[in-house]
């Protein structure tokens, strides 16, 4: 009987997570709203990995790129009033995200500044070091594809803060040119200018690796 | 640029977005739910800002601060009063009340021009002011001349700035006889300095310190006071005087 009830239970669980993996974005913001969690956490479910890739290509840093998807989540908890549902849930989630980044970046920066190491380090826009990929032959393809992405992820923190946001966004996040533009709240040809830019400043330093 | 380049760059353009994409992603961790729910639990994320006061008070604070200080500094420098800046040498009391008589319906007598120090303002009756003793008394340092104690010379400030006015009654000369007392009709049962100094026989041209003694008869001339004598200060009750006579205070009772 009693195990009855648990698989019962267990099925109420399964339905109500199913039910809530159809939901819509909106849907899980309204239920939210009226004080369900577990909608919440469908959202967490659906954002936590791509707003982690995508601080963490942002900064190049894992811990801290958790850190700051873990801050997103927290403030779009908090702000779940104040979010009008005419927007898209992903532009909104990752426009925190990015501007948490930014700010992640411009402190940084101060630090470097006020730091005497700093003195013989430059902006961070322009002085992450860009080494040449190594051409030696490696016996294994791992190493190799460790090396490369290693190198792709060193090129993408050399970019200007402007460019990295939305290059990342299209290139590795895979948005279209209309949602990088609302994410970084700006016009559809600036937004394209600028992935354009960063392609081609990434293209000076990944010149060995493009076929 | 021509169409060929247009192409490659396209292609260019597209392997390093093919690059990028080719990246692996990284996951959160297992416990990312658990970490954000718990930081949902300690409550809103902290900007550093003082966000529990209002925007207008949090600029009006530091303002009412600064007019507050700006207006005490200001207040004093621009509002002092007169005497703020004089400083306090000695202070003078009035050892010398004024008198009480009847109104004079005679005429007032002329003044000499010359002798500034006759000079007085008329006086009225007043049932309410009455006269005071000379309250200053003589230093214990200067008891006996010649003695341990004894001052050894100078003089008090208070009396060399005194000016020399001898006081008397509206209408009598000062010049006139010490013994033509005048009618004092007024409620004051102790005698002033100059009705003092003329009852013991003395006549100087000021009745309070600083006087210099014009002429002595009767009971001062018989206590020791001489002509010349500057008086340094009174002791109606008792009935003695301190005067300076060669640099030295000398104490005179009249029995």
């Amino acid at each position: 009987m009693a195990l009855d009830k648990i698989e019962s239970l267990d099925t109420e669980g399964l339905s109500t997570s199913m039910s809530k993996n159809k939901l819509s974005d909106h849907a899980l913001i309204e239920a939210t709203r009226g004080g369900d969690e577990d909608a919440f956490g469908e959202i967490m479910a659906r954002y936590r990995n791509p707003i982690t890739n995508y601080i963490y290509r942002f900064l190049n840093d894992y811990e801290e790129a958790v850190d700051l998807a873990q801050e997103t989540f927290v403030r779009v908890y908090f702000a779940l009033d104040r979010y009008h549902t005419q927007f898209a849930f992903s532009t909104y989630i990752y426009r925190i995200a990015t501007n948490l980044a930014i700010s992640e970046i411009r402190k940084r920066k101060r630090r470097r500044l006020m730091s005497l190491t700093g003195l013989f380090q430059g902006e961070d826009d322009k002085t992450v070091e860009f080494q040449p990929p190594d051409t030696r032959i490696l016996p294994d393809a791992e190493l190799v594809e460790d090396e490369r992405n290693e190198v792709i992820e060193r090129a993408i923190s050399a970019l200007p803060e402007k460019y990295r946001a939305p290059v990342i966004l299209r290139d590795v996040e895979g948005k279209s040119y209309d949602e990088v533009a609302a994410i970084m709240e700006l016009g559809l040809g600036t937004t394209k200018s600028r992935i354009s830019r960063g392609r081609a400043l990434l293209k000076e330093k990944l010149q060995h690796y493009l076929q | 640029m021509n169409n060929k380049d247009l192409n490659t760059n396209e292609r260019e353009s597209d392997s390093i977005s093919q690059l990028l994409g080719s990246l692996r992603r990284v996951e959160a961790p297992n416990d990312f739910d658990f970490r954000v729910r718990s930081r949902i639990a300690k409550g809103r994320p902290v900007d550093g800002k003082a966000n529990w006061l209002p925007v207008a008070v949090r600029y009006a604070m530091p303002l009412v601060l600064l007019v507050l200080i700006g207006g005490y500094f200001g207040f004093n420098s621009f509002y002092q009063p007169e005497d703020a800046n004089v400083p306090v040498i000695a202070e003078v009391k009035p050892t010398i009340a004024p008198r009480i008589i009847e109104t004079v319906s005679q005429p007032e007598p002329e003044v000499p021009q010359n002798d500034i120090a006759t000079l007085q303002p008329p006086v009225t009756k007043s049932a309410d002011v009455t006269e005071k003793p000379l309250v200053k008394k003589p230093l214990r340092s200067l008891s006996v001349p010649g003695s341990k104690n004894e001052r050894p010379g100078g003089g008090s400030y208070d009396a060399a700035i005194r000016p020399s006015i001898n006081l008397t009654p509206l209408g009598q000369d000062q010049n006139s006889n010490v013994d033509e007392l005048p009618q004092m009709t007024g409620k004051a049962s102790r005698p002033t300095s100059t009705e003092f100094l003329r009852s013991i026989g003395i006549k100087a041209n000021s009745a309070g310190p600083g006087g210099r003694i014009l002429s002595v008869r009767g009971a001062a001339a018989n206590a020791g006071a001489r002509v010349g004598d500057v008086i340094e200060s009174l002791n109606i009750e008792g009935r003695s005087l301190w005067i300076r006579r060669d640099g030295r205070s000398v104490e005179i009772v009249i029995n």
